[in-house]
């Protein structure tokens, strides 16, 4: 025995979720923690940055040179790092502001946001680290050795990684789809027959999301996360990121809605009724797409 | 600096387009390959790619054929009714417009990617699709891609 295990968890910009889901473990982390020393986790406690660990957990996005920094540094100083948390694997929900360059999103947020009041009418100049021109997930700057995806990870797979960690086993990810765990998935074929949008039109929580016109991203995640959001009555939104050996969540997600919509009932102008497919089909997956960003016209130049 | 943005002028002043085209095996491909036979001339900046029937492209290679640096993307099918598979090319054409509008948001113009039809008997209607698309590519200018995302 060589003793525990040391832990360390970092985080870049996230929303501390994460950190919130590994104690949301309760009983299994008192377990975990007999062969898991937790050393840093600024989130959780005070603690200065050890030397040296033998797992390092980041969680969050890389929005900042300050993140591009954290991450090199702990790939330094871990033997095994994993990116944890769908920020850390496809740079999640902050991932979205590729849609803007960075001046873009100071401006919006300092300048031209509603109840935003600025007299000096530009973003202010506090020695603060950069924002990077795009965010990108942590796999793009330092090699991974495991990704748990999730927002937040679901708690089972949390703790199957940890013992798979302690015994020095091999973690892998469920490679179904979250159809495939789903309560409401009868196994029939599905058909879509109009294009609903949640909020404006009827809901019935206990039918298939698709069938009923609603867009849910089932077909096109990777499972493991039990449905979760559907047993809530919601539609799945994706956090679990692309189904091995996918690339790209919208493009995968615009095949299953082609390919299921009734041709008699569903039109091409009925497709325009899905609003914001960048926003819908890629909520959580926007960095590590194919474009990963939006494209300009001055892009070289 | 100053030789990218040389190459750039460069680039707008002798623009040939890169165009990709998904072909069905039982129209698409069948009208390309009259054209050939009946010795008509189209614009060579075409690169086919044969699939047996456009339902099966997926909207990961029309991005991909982007992102390594084509400047549009055109497919052609079987006519409304013809599929050789029944539906297929209504699906292809339910792709195609919903990826049109993420395009649009994705800052690349739709009219970069075209769907349409021609028989195994329509090699002229073949060779005028052609020509007009490379046309419209001609007149939005090379793809702002081209050679800025690298390969992952």
């Amino acid at each position: 025995m060589k003793g525990r295990l040391k832990l360390a968890v970092e985080h870049l910009t996230t929303c501390a979720g994460c950190e919130n889901a590994i104690l949301d473990l309760g009983d299994s982390l008192l377990t975990v923690l007999g062969d898991l020393e937790l050393v840093y986790a600024p989130i959780l406690m005070d603690a200065s940055p050890p030397d040296r660990v033998d797992i390092a957990i980041v969680t969050g996005a890389v929005r900042t040179e300050e993140d591009q920094e954290k991450v090199r540094n702990w790939r330094e100083k871990s033997s095994i790092l994993i990116a944890f948390g769908s920020c850390a694997c496809f740079g999640g929900i902050p991932g979205l502001a590729n849609l803007l360059k960075s001046i873009e999103l100071l401006k919006t947020s300092y300048l031209e946001q509603l109840g935003t009041e600025n007299p000096e009418g530009e973003p202010p100049h506090v020695e603060v680290p950069e924002l990077t021109s795009l965010i990108k997930p942590v796999s793009e700057y330092v090699k991974v050795d495991y990704m748990l995806p999730g927002c937040p990870p679901p708690s089972y797979l949390i703790s199957e990684l940890f013992t798979a960690l302690i015994k020095g086993e091999k973690f892998t990810l469920p490679e179904k789809s979250v159809c495939d765990d789903c309560p409401l998935n009868s196994g029939d074929e599905k058909v879509i027959k109009c294009i609903k949008r949640w909020g404006f039109d009827k809901v019935d929580v206990n039918r298939c999301f698709l069938e009923q016109g609603f867009i849910c991203l089932g077909p096109a995640t990777r499972g493991g996360c039990g449905a979760r959001c559907i047993k809530a009555g919601y539609p799945c939104r994706g956090c679990m990121g692309v189904l091995e050996g996918v690339e790209d969540q919208a493009a995968k997600m615009i095949s299953a809605i082609a390919s299921a919509t009734s041709l008699d009932e569903v039109t091409l102008e009925d497709l325009k009724k899905i609003l914001d497919l960048v926003g819908t089909l890629y909520r959580f997956t926007f960095p590590s797409s194919i474009f990963g960003r939006r494209v300009r016209r001055d892009e070289r130049e | 600096m100053e030789t990218a943005s040389l190459k750039r002028a460069e680039l707008k002043q002798h623009f040939e387009p890169k165009i990709i085209g998904f072909l069905c095996n039982w129209c698409g491909y069948a009208a390309a390959d009259l054209a050939g036979t009946m010795r008509l001339k189209y614009p060579a900046n075409i690169r086919i790619v044969r699939v047996m029937c456009t339902g099966r492209i997926d909207p990961t290679h029309i991005l991909k054929a982007f992102k390594i640096g084509a400047d549009g993307v055109l497919i052609v099918g079987c006519h409304p009714g013809d599929c050789h598979y029944l539906t297929g090319n209504y699906r292809a054409e339910r792709k195609v417009a919903m990826l049109k509008s993420l395009l649009e948001d994705l800052g690349l113009e739709p009219d970069r990617v075209r769907i349409d039809w021609a028989s195994a008997g329509e090699g002229e209607r073949f060779a005028r699709i052609v020509e007009e698309f490379v046309k419209r590519i001609i007149e939005l200018g090379p793809s702002p891609l081209r050679g800025v995302l690298v390969e992952r």
